[in-house]
């Protein structure tokens, strides 16, 4: 079983990372997506300090929230944004799902209907329901691949995963390490000659990145397993067990942007210093990344 | 001289096999079910009656979005069946253990939610007593449940 404090510094994590990334996708929003996003911050922002007082408690040091995190995707749109909303809910959704696995029943109580509520927001992104909100989509024939910093695709990989918490990365499933050979020809032939602009910003912290447990059917989970290379890809999969509108008045707007495997390797370094309002260090970084 | 001690340990035993093994009596009644066991039986019996409320609602109202939610919860109970290991010589049943009341005629949606929030909770004070893979699964299909009830509740 996991340890408490394990579980609550990775539920800290993610409140962290979202409360964060609400920022950035809060300044895509207007009108009444804008004011539920606010408020959902403010709900992530209270958790995170739940969690810090309760980790406190039980004589631990509370984990840090990064400078800033690697978006999973560019936020350019409001569907992009509203996208960004749903990736951080789920990720919030599974780490709160850890607690559950904990010995203490106080705890798991609190996990329990700490997840439900964050299935509920990622729902209301997302437009739909899913039937296993936290845990990896379908039983997997094999289990989540995790790829070790610096071993096979290394280069690739720092360019396709986005972030989790305790800054571990990992691959979707059926991912392996190395990208598919036409993928990689696209990309490099796309690849602009300066990437220092992106690589080199001043908020990119160099936290360190270590690999997580697998992941198997009938052990408790770990980590963010639904954060895969792609996250566009994976909503795409989701959209299948899309039915219906859970809150018509805030649809988003748009469809969620497709699939782009060759524009992921420029993935913005996001600078959010200002939450809830564009942030021109972030488009310029854009920018230059593209051209 | 080993062997020759076994027999008389036999005698002495008065050749009682729960007397001589520490372990459960292979001649005698079929052991108890183990905790998990209990509960995750009382869960998948609760995930098919909400099935067959579904079913009942979708049945007599044209709502699109109830047969999508009836197949999340008949994704619910594969998972749980899975978790399930039968003895051999035992069917495991499709059907709820009580038939629920059918739909009613109107607001077949209100009673849709009232039953999916009951299942979150009841499945939320489940997850305290079982083992922690389990007890995520049942805490990720009482979300699943509660993101159900906010759906049913826009309707």
């Amino acid at each position: 079983m996991a340890t408490a404090v394990v579980a609550l510094q990775a539920a800290l994590a993610a409140e962290q990372a979202a409360v964060y990334g609400y920022g950035v996708a809060g300044a895509h929003l207007s009108g009444a997506s804008q004011a539920t996003a606010q408020q959902y911050w403010t709900a992530h922002r209270k958790a995170r300090d739940t969690l810090t007082a309760m980790i406190t408690a039980r004589g631990a040091t509370p984990v840090a929230a990064l400078a800033y995190y690697d978006l999973p995707f560019p936020v350019t749109s409001v569907a992009s944004a509203e996208a960004l909303a749903a990736h951080l809910e789920d990720g919030v959704t599974a780490a709160y799902l850890d607690l559950v696995a904990v010995s203490d029943a106080s705890l798991r109580t609190f996990g329990a209907l700490a997840t439900q509520n964050a299935a509920g927001r990622a729902a209301h992104w997302r437009g739909s329901t899913i039937p296993f909100p936290g845990l990896p989509a379908g039983l997997p024939a094999v289990a989540t691949v995790m790829c070790v910093p610096g071993g096979a695709g290394s280069r690739w990989r720092g360019r396709r995963l986005v972030a989790s918490r305790r800054g571990a990365l990992r691959l979707g499933r059926g991912q392996s390490c190395s990208p598919p050979r036409q993928r990689r020809r696209r990309r490099q032939s796309a690849r602009p000659t300066t990437t220092k602009t992106t690589t080199g910003h001043p908020c990119r912290s160099p936290h360190t990145r270590s690999p997580q447990a697998l992941w198997r059917p009938d052990s408790p989970r770990r980590g963010w397993g639904r954060a895969p290379a792609a996250p566009s890809a994976m909503l795409q999969i989701r959209d299948e067990t899309i039915h219906r509108p859970v809150f018509p008045d805030t649809l988003p707007s748009a469809r969620l942007p497709p699939s782009s495997p060759v524009t992921d390797w420029s993935h913005p370094k996001t600078k959010c210093c200002r939450p809830f309002q564009h942030d021109a260090a972030c488009e310029i970084v854009q920018r230059t990344s593209r051209n | 001289m080993l062997l020759a001690a076994v027999p008389l340990a036999l005698i002495v035993a008065g050749c009682g096999s729960a007397d001589l093994f520490a372990g459960p009596d292979p001649l005698g009644s079929r052991p108890p079910l183990a905790h998990d066991t209990i509960v995750l039986r009382a869960v998948i019996a609760a995930e098919l009656d909400l099935i067959y409320r579904y079913k009942s609602a979708v049945s007599t109202s044209g709502n699109a979005l109830f047969p999508a939610l009836l197949a999340q919860h008949q994704q619910h109970l594969s998972r749980l069946k899975a978790r399930l290991i039968t003895p051999p010589g035992t069917q495991p049943t499709d059907s709820p253990t009580h038939m629920p009341e059918p739909a009613p005629p109107t607001r077949p949606s209100a009673w849709l939610r009232d039953a999916e929030l009951a299942s979150a909770a009841s499945l939320t004070g489940r997850l305290v007593s079982v083992g922690p893979s389990l007890a995520q699964l049942f805490a990720s299909i009482a979300a699943s449940d509660v993101t159900h009830a906010d759906a049913l509740g826009g309707t």
